[in-house]
């Protein structure tokens, strides 16, 4: 009990292992396409607008609460809102270590294809699509996930100093010189500023679409990772003193300087080499889905840029790499929740990330070896991610919003403060916005046939009942939860 | 050149995109710098 709990050691490797939580595979592979759906320039207005009254308020919010409480997000919840609320924390840990399962899968894929870049495999290649049949029809994927597990276990377990703040010191700086290298070679690229303009300009109508500003909801909230639980933990971690506005603030914007970066990049390079078309793949063919853009469109336009294939391969080489560690600093910090979660539960350290390792291998595992078994747990997980920030603004009601902007958010000296408008953000905006999206969500699957499904790979059912089983678990458990997290030393 | 093609509502949005975004991480960059 009186063991002294490892913290960062240092304000730049704490701020870096945050911006290694933010920074990951949304700012890569989703952002471009969703923009290019959604009218480039309109889309990107209320994204900024949505960084503001979404992301950065619950970023906040959870660098206060693991400054306040150092739990996971069991433990969290039951110092925030009360020991009846157990399960919401349980839940929340739900969705983030099932988000983990098959995104260990994702940091796998990156990986894949870096080598393929290096050993030249995609600049000869004609048939981008072809080749991602191949790989994932074979066991290769399961390979690169356990190898992206194995290397995130070692990681948490090296320990927060020696592990996360090293790996992240490395991982996040080298991520920044990539996206800026190849983001160099973009905008120089003939045709990039055509791109770039498809980007940055408004059609107006669009802002009267109710779609567009969900979808920008969705995507800051997805690509921020604001309330996903994942920044809680690591502000568990860090010296008292650390700010949490400053620190909060920081991580948001960095995190969307990055994704504006990547956009700029795919725009500039669909741009220059397929025109126009470039948009159209974006919005109706090969580039419109996460995997398509990045695994079939982009190593086909890096193929098309001039210079001869070493130029291509470096270009794509460079990409996957960045998308790579842009994940697995990501997927780091979500072996850490499940590995503390586990601990907060009474499992001794060690055993904890034994355990979230092999969770994470044969869980995981299903995703690898099926495109269907990942497309339904991304389904699945990643809108619970929306009720994972609600969670944590209810905790944020319970405890008293006035009461923890004045105690906790404003309480480190030399930090800047949040004013009374806070309150109002957490306790009504981002409750409504939530809501709003989730219902918007629910109407449109119900106009889809079997909806109702549970098994099917994208239905309402389906959602509804992993969720439930989940949720109806941690109720009946709820008593449970709050009995082994009391007094437990994380 | 490049500028006379491109429309005010499109220089307008970038700005109003790029300066809230990079203008609010420099101002934090700042801040954090002048904490220690």
């Amino acid at each position: 009990m009186s063991r002294k709990k490892e913290l960062f050691s240092s304000r730049v490797g704490y701020i870096l292992s945050l911006m290694g939580v933010a920074v990951g595979a949304g700012n890569i592979w989703r952002f471009s396409r969703i923009a290019a759906q959604n009218g480039g320039g309109s889309f990107i207005i209320p994204w900024v607008i949505f960084l503001f009254i979404w992301s950065i308020p619950l970023i906040i919010a959870e660098l206060a609460l693991g400054n306040l409480f150092r739990r996971a997000p069991i433990g969290t919840m039951v110092g925030a809102a009360g020991k009846k609320f157990a399960w919401m924390g349980a839940f929340i840990a739900l969705v983030t270590t099932a988000i983990l399962f098959y995104y260990s899968v994702v940091v796998g894929w990156g990986f894949r294809y870096f080598f393929y870049s290096v050993f030249g495999k995609l600049s000869a290649a004609t048939d981008h699509a072809a080749i991602w049949e191949s790989y994932t029809n074979s066991l290769q994927p399961l390979f690169f996930h356990l190898a992206s597990v194995l290397f995130g276990s070692y990681v948490i377990y090296k320990g927060v100093t020696n592990g996360i703040e090293k790996t992240n010191k490395f991982l996040i700086p080298t991520l920044l010189i990539m996206i800026m290298v190849i983001g160099v070679r973009a905008i120089t690229l003939p045709g990039a500023w055509t791109g770039i303009a498809f980007f940055f300009t408004p059609h107006f109508q669009d802002l009267f679409n109710y779609k567009v500003w969900l979808e920008a909801l969705t995507q800051n909230a997805w690509d921020t990772g604001a309330g996903w639980g994942l920044l809680l933990v690591y502000a568990g971690y860090a010296r008292k003193k650390e700010s949490i506005t400053v620190n909060g603030c920081l991580t948001a914007f960095a995190n969307n300087a990055v994704s504006l970066v990547m956009g700029i990049i795919i725009f500039s390079t669909a741009f220059a080499v397929e025109s126009r078309a470039g948009i159209e793949a974006m919005i109706t063919g090969e580039g419109s889905t996460n995997i398509g853009i990045t695994f079939i469109y982009l190593p086909k336009l890096f193929n098309a840029l001039p210079g001869n294939d070493a130029v291509h391969a470096i270009f794509a080489a460079i990409f996957f790499l960045a998308f790579a560690f842009g994940a697995l600093s990501s997927m780091i910090s979500m072996l850490q929740l499940t590995a503390q979660t586990f601990k907060e539960l009474g499992i001794q350290k060690n055993r904890a990330i034994f355990l979230t390792g092999l969770l994470a291998f044969f869980l995981g595992a299903p995703s690898a070896l099926s495109m269907a078994f990942f497309d339904n747990q991304d389904t699945v997980w990643s809108l619970g991610l929306i009720i994972n920030g609600l969670f944590l603004a209810f905790g944020v009601i319970r405890y008293g919003t006035d009461k923890f902007r004045k105690d906790v958010v404003n309480s480190v000296e030399d930090d800047l403060k949040m004013g009374r408008g806070y309150n109002y953000v957490i306790s009504i905006l981002i409750p409504l916005q939530g809501i709003i999206l989730i219902g918007w969500y629910f109407y449109q699957a119900l106009q889809t046939k079997n909806w109702w499904d549970p098994f099917a790979i994208f239905s309402l059912g389906t959602i509804l009942f992993q969720w439930g089983i989940g949720l109806a678990l941690f109720l009946l458990l709820n008593r449970w939860l709050v009995k082994r997290t009391e007094g437990v030393m994380l | 050149m490049i500028l006379a093609q491109i429309e005010v509502s499109t220089i307008a949005t970038m700005t109003a995109v790029l300066g809230s975004v990079l203008g609010g991480l420099i101002y934090m960059i700042n801040w954090a710098k002048n904490q220690q």
